[in-house]
């Protein structure tokens, strides 16, 4: 749908530049104005004399003498217009378009004059209109407007039809041509100047090769485009019309390497013929130079036109069979272009009718710098939406990857969960069998013999409380807090020690952690101390069990010390069985020696890495 | 002392068994008198909207509840009243909770009798029962709290904080030294280890609730349990 809008759009916007121009350059005869197209024309054509003959006006010497420089006098006769002479306001003369180096005599006094008359190749170019009040009483009854010329090959030299009349009539005339033919054109020169900078900086910022392109194209063209304002120019001619020819030659190549920026790499043949004609023009100027005639010229341009007449058909083909706005848009200012150019080489070169008429190319290829506008916009628009588009499927694959991530935390963590369960049960029913369920079998046994005392059966399930209470406490216990293992076995014994009569000593200092303990080996080691004290309170019928912890760089050492018996006589230092499983289980080493009296059991905690024995 | 009429214990026990039993212990002892025995915490309400005791000991577990709310109740409405929880393990999450609630201790469930009527005189002389685990966790929550630990939360306001000397004891408590072995290590008397021990339970009640008002009619309570009443 854009295609076709946008298509519309730059149709329309090429017709009404071209009606513009059409309404300025049409036939002006407002009442009271002398139209003067009738002259005498005497010239010097390299130094053969011509005339003096009668001519329509205008004079377009580049299509009477093709490639011939010289100077002309033209002469212009008019009778007094009727009421000239009770006019009290000014008159004025305008003439469209006259060059190169001019002098205007009316009635013999010189009115204006510009350039140097003898001076070929002088750098005035009389690009402007030419309009000059004067008194009205300057009129005579026959008057007399002699126009000298001097005319440079291939500079557009010459005279259009002049006007006579009211200064307040012919000077607004005048003031919408000077627009129409300066005004405009510096316009638009700007413009390209300011898509041209706008082009370079994105080019600076993105390195894409078609801004690259498009900013050099605009660039060559407001120089091409000031051309046409510029009075002076900057160089004497031909030099200057070649350096012109070269610029458009440039152009024509920027604006083919536009064309393929937006349209896809053109065939190798087409890419090199247009190369070839276009690095062909400084040849073309020397063959201009050395024949002395411009055929050389018009076949470059022939070639020119004919080479984009075949790139037009081939993009349009392109563009119908895979439309895009971008697309549209180039091609449309490139045939925009082309027509004006055409005309404008027509207008210039082969019919004299059209000489005082603009150049339409100038005006058109406005059309190139608002496609390339157009296209720039386009870009930014389609650059903002995909990295909208982006940043939604980055929020999107992040938010992905953290449901991911969370679930599989999720499933590590019920993993996790379950082999700890797992393990926690495993180490309850141990804890189970060997504690509570063991003095519960008991205490069943003891009941069903009915042989034990209440007193037994009383203490097998105080027994069996105490393990169940120590058990829960290991659960609470931190992993190598053995002050607290320790703190809770005085708690949870302090009864049975008591009711034993037994007198605890206490001498616990505060500990460090005990790095290697594991959960299995803490209740291993609070089973240890557990038995150790049990062994005390059953066994070694003592009245004094003193605890003593202490640690020497990193090991603990927990000593138990009674004043009992003592070991029996000839047993040798060995710890009992038990305790020296349940201290490997633990990590740990168990001595028990002889304490005369009594019994000593020392547990040894070692420091990380430390495997030391415990020695009594 | 024998001039002094005898404490008296209001008892909520839903097992009957259990009740009879800590029924001889109070009846038994000279210095204790059963004021009431409830199995439900409606009896126990209704009771307590009428009169008053100096001890209520009650299990947390009963048919028509959690024993949680009523001890708040308790508390605030009769300052003088001391609760003591009834535990079969005197575990520290348990007591604790109790404690925040505004309980001075606990007593286990399987304690003999002379110990069960022990407790209850000792709790009137100022002092809290208070086990080396316990000990352990409050030292952990003020320690967490001076060095909080992202992601973990506490019953206790985090602002609960100890006095030098009240953290040194509760450093021996929780290593296994009991209240006489402290005495002597620090050069105290038994009764102000034990109410330093007291007045950690209350400023952990305090604080669990942050009531201005409560905190107020808490300190009235402190100053009555001063040791020495």
């Amino acid at each position: 749908m854009s295609i076709w809008h946008s298509r519309t759009r730059a149709l329309l916007a090429a017709l009404l530049a071209c009606a513009s121009i059409g309404s300025a350059v049409a036939d002006e005869r407002p009442a009271g104005v002398l139209r003067l197209d009738a002259a005498t024309l005497s010239a010097t054509v390299d130094d053969r004399r011509v005339g003096p003959t009668p001519i329509r006006l205008p004079l377009h010497w580049d299509v009477a003498w093709p490639g011939r420089s010289g100077t002309a006098e033209l002469t212009l006769t008019f009778d007094e217009p009727a009421d000239a002479a009770q006019e009290r306001d000014p008159y004025a003369l305008f003439v469209p378009r006259l060059g190169n180096a001019y002098e205007i005599e009316l009635n013999d006094v010189l009115l204006v004059s510009a350039g140097s008359l003898h001076e070929h190749g002088d750098r005035w170019s009389a690009k402007h209109p030419v309009a000059i009040g004067f008194p009205a009483r300057l009129l005579m009854p026959h008057n007399v407007l002699r126009v000298r010329i001097r005319a440079d090959a291939g500079y557009r030299a010459g005279l259009s039809v002049a006007m006579v009349g009211p200064a307040s009539v012919v000077l607004p005339i005048a003031r919408r041509s000077e627009w129409l033919r300066v005004v405009m054109p510096q316009a638009t020169s700007v413009f390209s100047l300011l898509v041209a900078g706008f082009c370079a900086l994105l080019w600076w910022q993105q390195r894409d090769a078609l801004y690259a392109w498009a900013g050099l194209g605009e660039a060559l063209w407001a120089v091409t485009v000031a051309d046409t304002v510029l009075e002076t120019s900057p160089l004497p001619w031909p030099y200057w019309g070649i350096t012109l020819l070269l610029l458009r030659a440039a152009w024509s190549w920027a604006l083919y390497c536009i064309a393929q920026q937006v349209h896809g790499t053109r065939p190798a043949l087409e890419r090199r013929t247009m190369a070839a004609v276009q690095a062909s023009t400084p040849l073309v100027i020397l063959a201009i130079l050395a024949v002395g005639s411009t055929w050389p010229l018009k076949v470059w341009y022939a070639a020119t036109f004919l080479l984009w007449s075949w790139v037009i058909v081939a993009l349009s083909i392109r563009l119908w069979r895979d439309p895009s706005s971008e697309r549209a848009m180039i091609v449309v200012a490139i045939v925009g272009v082309y027509v004006a150019s055409l005309r404008d080489a027509i207008a210039g070169r082969w019919d004299a009718s059209l000489y005082d008429e603009s150049a339409w190319a100038k005006y058109v290829a406005v059309l190139v710098g608002a496609a390339l506008m157009w296209i720039v916009s386009r870009r930014f628009l389609q650059a903002r939406a995909e990295a909208a588009r982006l940043s939604a499927s980055l929020a999107q694959r992040i938010e992905e990857k953290e449901r991911e991530l969370r679930s599989s935390f999720a499933r590590l963590g019920e993993v996790e969960r379950s082999r700890a369960v797992l393990a926690e049960r495993e180490r309850i029913l141990r804890d189970m069998h060997d504690g509570v369920g063991a003095h519960l079998a008991t205490a069943v046994r003891q009941l069903e013999g009915g042989r034990a005392e209440p007193g037994e059966v009383l203490q097998t399930l105080r027994d069996s409380m105490e393990h169940l209470k120590l058990s829960i406490d290991a659960l609470g216990l931190p992993r190598g807090d053995v002050n607290a293992l320790l703190a809770s076995l005085r708690y949870r014994l302090q009864p049975r020690i008591e009711s034993a009569g037994l007198r605890l000593e206490w001498d616990v200092d505060a500990l460090p952690r005990w790095e290697q303990a594991t959960d299995d080996g803490m209740r291993h080691l609070q089973y240890l101390v557990l038995e150790a004290i049990s062994n005390a309170l059953q066994h070694a019928r003592a009245s004094v069990l003193r605890v003593r912890a202490s640690h020497d760089g990193g090991a603990t050492c927990i000593e138990l010390e009674d004043d009992g018996r003592g070991l029996p006589a000839g047993a040798d230092a060995r710890a009992p069985r038990s305790l020296v499983a349940r201290a490997r289980a633990a990590g740990a080493s168990v001595a028990v020696s002889d304490a005369r009296p009594g019994t000593r059991v020392r547990v040894v905690l070692p420091a990380a890495g430390d495997l030391r024995p415990a020695t009594a | 002392m024998a001039a002094l009429p005898p404490w008296r214990v209001a008892l909520l026990e839903d097992d009957a068994g259990t009740r009879r039993f800590f029924e001889v212990c109070v009846s038994g002892h000279p210095a204790l008198a059963l004021a009431a025995s409830f199995a439900t915490l409606a009896e126990a309400r209704r009771w307590f909207a009428r009169e008053s005791a100096d001890i209520l000991l009650t299990d947390l577990s009963l048919p028509d509840g959690h024993a949680l709310a009523l001890i708040r109740e308790v508390v605030r409405q009769h300052p003088a009243c001391d609760v003591l929880v009834v535990s079969v393990f005197g575990d520290e999450e348990t007591v604790l909770a109790c404690v925040e609630a505004g309980s001075v201790g606990y007593i286990h469930k399987d304690s003999s009798p002379g110990d069960v009527a022990q407790v209850i005189l000792d709790v009137k002389r100022g002092a809290s029962p208070i086990s080396p685990m316990i000990a352990r966790k409050i030292l952990e929550r003020v320690r967490r709290a001076v060095a909080p630990v992202p992601g973990t939360a506490s019953l206790v306001d985090e602002s609960v904080s100890l006095t030098r000397r009240e953290s040194d004891v509760l450093e021996l408590v929780a290593r296994g030294y009991s209240y006489a072995e402290i005495a002597r290590l620090q050069s105290l008397s038994i009764h102000t280890v034990q109410s330093h021990i007291k007045n950690l339970y209350a400023k952990l009640a305090v604080h669990s609730r942050g009531e201005a008002v409560f905190e107020a009619s808490r300190m009235g309570l402190l100053d009555a349990l001063r040791p020495g009443r």
